[in-house]
């Protein structure tokens, strides 16, 4: 079996770089994700009592927005002492009854009232049933702001963290708003602010073989593909082009004008349009204008060497510094509660070679700096630092 | 053609090997097959399966039968009485879950997957009708809300998923199967790490069965049971399952196996001790075979038809831990354990499980391995020693046949008394090359001996005096 070194590419259609904003709705379950037919809830929801409720009606929202789950369970686990006499199906029904009441049809709610783990104390937990008949190509791993689904943009509906995907669907992430998905063949594709992406087909064979083909409608992503056996298609299109993986680590990056950009980190990588196809090395770029061929390569620009901060705590906002790259003249920073920059990232454009964090951004975070020339071409990215604010 | 240069003169003779050095390169011989054996997982190595199938059917104590363990089985029977085929609906399911639990068993252990939900077309179509009922204003009047009433009762009622969850809540005790998944591509869809419950704080490395990813039931039947146990088997490459993994490592994490999650049920305050007896073999111990017919069994049937007062069905299963599985002609997974008993699949997590409890578990890697090579090291070379001081072929034969009648008896001795699988072939094979190369030795030097005696009194006559007066 021939297997692929992991690559990563980026493809990009508007000039809008920005991350989104960290908008995570602090809701009443205290974050909400479907994951594995298991609603998964940030805090331990208690039996009852007016918390108890406004989650119900929260979780109640989330279970009608998507149509493809089609039956709920709902789980009342308390002590043996609590469950005498059906007082544990009680509960579990009383909460099964709200979730009725906020919209949920009856016959898809029911309840049950399994034995508590030994020492823990009560709770309601919640499993679902999703249609079989559509199989799952991706799921959402990681969301920031308002991101939606649908099987066509006028019927987009929220998503949110572990919700699953299925072929023919468009996902799209608003404003200042980015999400992570997971394909089925476990790739990654990271998609960033105001993007509309077609979910095409994945089919999975033996062998590793996978058949990826995703449409970037609008916006850009970037994607960290698993490896793939021989015969193996990953393919990201757009209006003007195609970008098809040869090699191992890539980046591509395409514009709004109809032109596409590719940049190459490791590997090869076919830029294919209607005028021809190029093949970009790694540390090379290429990009597609409007009705024309592909440019030759060019050189990427080299991975900034950053000054610091790199580590410690801080009571005031650090100034993050990192040396000029020639041929660099703006520099992407970027910055992520955890290292691959899949939660919470945000995304911030700076002119010179420092650039100050902004006050909100309290407690941990990850950092790195990429160089852009002035065709737009993004280079290699620094090493990942962090610091800790604590005002 | 005249000698080359580099040639050894002629009439020069290379020094022959001497019998001594013959004998411990057959040594070695049988030493480098018990280390092989040692290296690739223990006794019984690749030559010694067949011996060992037949020892550890024929000769070795079987599990003695268990009071406490019982079969429900979905036989022939179960299936013609219930009308259905195979796979049974969740609402059939649903029924027996609850039959079981009016007996208040210990424990129950399925060997089933519920990896897919139940179908649902009846139900949308009835959701369907509901909606149309509401919408168009029937539902408000009292004929149409009675309608409604009605429609989602028996809407309830045919969800079987959900109400095979009620019923394993109710149950409290139910065990499910989950699988393993060994593959590339599975049938099961896979689940993310955590859902089968909290991992066993094992290391991973060293465990003989280890699997890509972990399918199990869907996510409402999993939080409405107890806990999940794989139902994966170790099939040796002749087909022959003659260990149990109890443990499995997935992506770093180790589950366990539908046996082990059930003792780790009915016996909490042991699990230290359970799971130390668990990893004994790199996880995956040899298995001692059951006596025949040794699981109790009751059909399927007999629990769905029988009154829920029944003595019988009271007698069966109150208190006890039931394993449910297929057993129906076709539809089960026969397992060929050694000496050609083949069983169904649900069995081996029974006795496996009985073997766990009992500490019955044979091992035969890590230090026992090394035991192995070490008994063979020893025999062989007392064996070269004692060749040394016999003086004829007969003594050698003689001290090979004990030594490996001591060295039968002591792996026999160690696999019945302590569970501990020696290899055995090694150190025979080493004895019987020894025995040859010093029965050639031997003869070698007889003959050798016999030319001397031969040539001495061949020449002899020849160089005898002629008596004075006899002419030639």
């Amino acid at each position: 079996m021939t297997r692929t070194l992991p690559w990563l590419m980026v493809f990009a259609l508007s000039g809008s770089q920005a991350w989104a904003q960290d908008t995570t709705r602090s809701d009443a379950c205290g974050g909400l994700r479907f994951v594995n037919g298991r609603v998964e809830l940030g805090r331990k929801l208690e039996p009852k009592g007016p918390a108890t409720e406004a989650c119900l009606r929260h979780v109640a929202e989330a279970l009608m927005a998507r149509p493809a789950i089609r039956s709920v369970t709902v789980a009342a686990r308390l002590p043996d002492a609590e469950r005498l006499d059906g007082q544990g199906l009680a509960v579990a029904k009383a909460a099964a009854d709200v979730l009725v009441s906020a919209g949920v049809a009856r016959t898809r709610v029911s309840a049950v009232a399994p034995p508590a783990v030994p020492g823990e104390p009560g709770q309601l937990q919640f499993a679902y049933v999703e249609r079989p008949a559509q199989p799952r190509v991706a799921q959402v791993r990681a969301a920031n702001g308002d991101v939606s689904a649908g099987p066509s943009a006028e019927a987009l509906k929220p998503r949110g963290v572990g919700d699953s995907l299925y072929t023919g669907e468009l996902f799209q992430t608003n404003k200042d708003a980015s999400a992570e998905l997971e394909l089925a063949d476990t790739s990654r594709v990271r998609v960033m602010a105001d993007s509309l992406l077609r979910l095409g087909a994945i089919e999975l064979g033996a062998n590793s073989k996978r058949v990826v083909r995703l449409e970037l409608m609008r916006g850009s992503v970037e994607t960290v593909a698993a490896p793939g056996g021989e015969g193996s298609v990953f393919e990201v299109r757009t209006r003007g082009a195609v970008a098809g993986v040869r090699g191992t680590q890539f980046r591509v990056s395409a514009q709004e004008d109809g032109g596409s950009r590719l940049e190459t980190l490791e590997g090869k990588v076919a830029l294919g349009a209607d005028q021809g196809e190029v093949e970009v090395a790694g540390g090379h770029g290429s990009r597609v204008l409007p009705g024309a061929a592909p440019e030759p390569p060019r050189p990427l620009l080299t991975a900034p060497l950053l000054n610091g901060p790199r580590g410690g705590s801080f009571t005031t906002p650090p100034k993050l510094e990192w040396f000029t790259v020639v041929g660099a003249k703006t520099y992407r920073v970027e910055l992520g509660r955890t290292a691959d920059f899949a939660a919470s990232a945000r995304t911030y454009e700076a002119q010179g070679q420092a650039f100050t964090v902004p006050t909100d951004l309290t407690g941990k975070w990850f950092w790195r700096v990429l160089p852009v020339d002035a065709d737009g071409f993004i280079g290699f990215p620094s090493k990942i630092f962090a610091f800790d604010l604590r005002p | 053609m005249p000698p080359s240069p580099e040639s050894p003169a002629r009439g020069m003779r290379l020094p022959r090997p001497s019998p001594a050095m013959w004998r411990g390169l057959a040594g070695v011989v049988g030493l480098a097959l018990a280390g092989v054996t040692a290296v690739t997982g223990g006794a019984p190595g690749l030559f010694e399966r067949g011996l060992y199938d037949q020892a550890a059917s024929r000769l070795l104590p079987g599990v003695p039968r268990s009071a406490d363990l019982v079969l429900v089985e979905v036989d022939d029977r179960a299936l013609s009485a219930l009308g259905e085929r195979w796979p049974l609906s969740r609402a059939t399911w649903a029924r027996a879950f609850r039959a079981m639990a009016a007996q208040r068993p210990a424990a129950v252990a399925v060997d089933v997957v519920f990896d897919q939900p139940g179908s649902r077309d009846a139900l949308e179509l009835g959701e369907d009708v509901l909606g149309a009922l509401r919408d168009s204003g029937l539902a408000d009047q009292p004929a149409g809300a009675a309608l409604v009433a009605d429609l989602e009762a028996r809407l309830h009622a045919q969800d079987g998923d959900a109400r095979l969850a009620e019923s394993l809540a109710e149950n409290g005790t139910v065990i499910l199967g989950a699988a393993a998944l060994t593959e590339d591509v599975s049938l099961m869809p896979p689940l993310a790490d955590g859902v089968l419950g909290s991992p066993l704080p094992l290391p991973v490395d060293s465990l003989r069965l280890q699997a890509r990813e972990v399918a199990g039931s869907i996510a409402p039947l999993r939080m409405a049971a107890q806990g999940s146990g794989t139902l994966n088997m170790l099939v040796d490459a002749d087909g022959v399952i003659r260990r149990y993994p109890y443990v499995v490592g997935v992506d770093g994490h180790v589950w366990p196996s539908l046996a082990l999650a059930t003792a780790l049920r009915l016996m909490p305050e042991q699990f230290e001790s359970l799971l130390r007896r668990a990893t004994l073999d790199d996880g995956a111990p040899l298995m001692r075979l059951p006596a025949p017919d040794w699981l109790p069994r009751v059909s399927l049937a007999d629990v769905l038809q029988a009154d829920p007062r029944s003595v019988g069905l009271d007698l069966a299963l109150r208190g006890k831990t039931v394993f449910v599985g297929v057993t129906a002609t076709g539809l089960h997974g026969q397992s060929t354990l050694p000496g050609q008993v083949a069983v169904p699949g649900v069995e081996i997590h029974a006795f496996a499980l009985d073997n766990l409890r009992a500490d019955r578990l044979m091992r035969s890697s890590g230090l026992v391995a090394l035991a192995g090579l070490l008994e063979t090291a020893v025999v062989l070379l007392l064996f070269g020693w004692r060749c040394r001081r016999s003086r004829t072929l007969r003594a050698v034969a003689l001290t090979a046949l004990g030594f490996g009648v001591v060295h039968v008896g002591l792996v026999g001795w160690l696999a019945a008394d302590f569970g501990w699988v020696l290899p055995l072939l090694p150190a025979c094979v080493g004895l019987g090359l020894m025995l040859l190369v010093d029965s050639a030795a031997r003869t070698e030097e007889l003959g050798r001996q016999r030319g001397a005696l031969r040539r001495l009194f061949v020449r002899y006559p020849q160089a005898a005096p002629v008596p004075p007066g006899e002419s030639r």
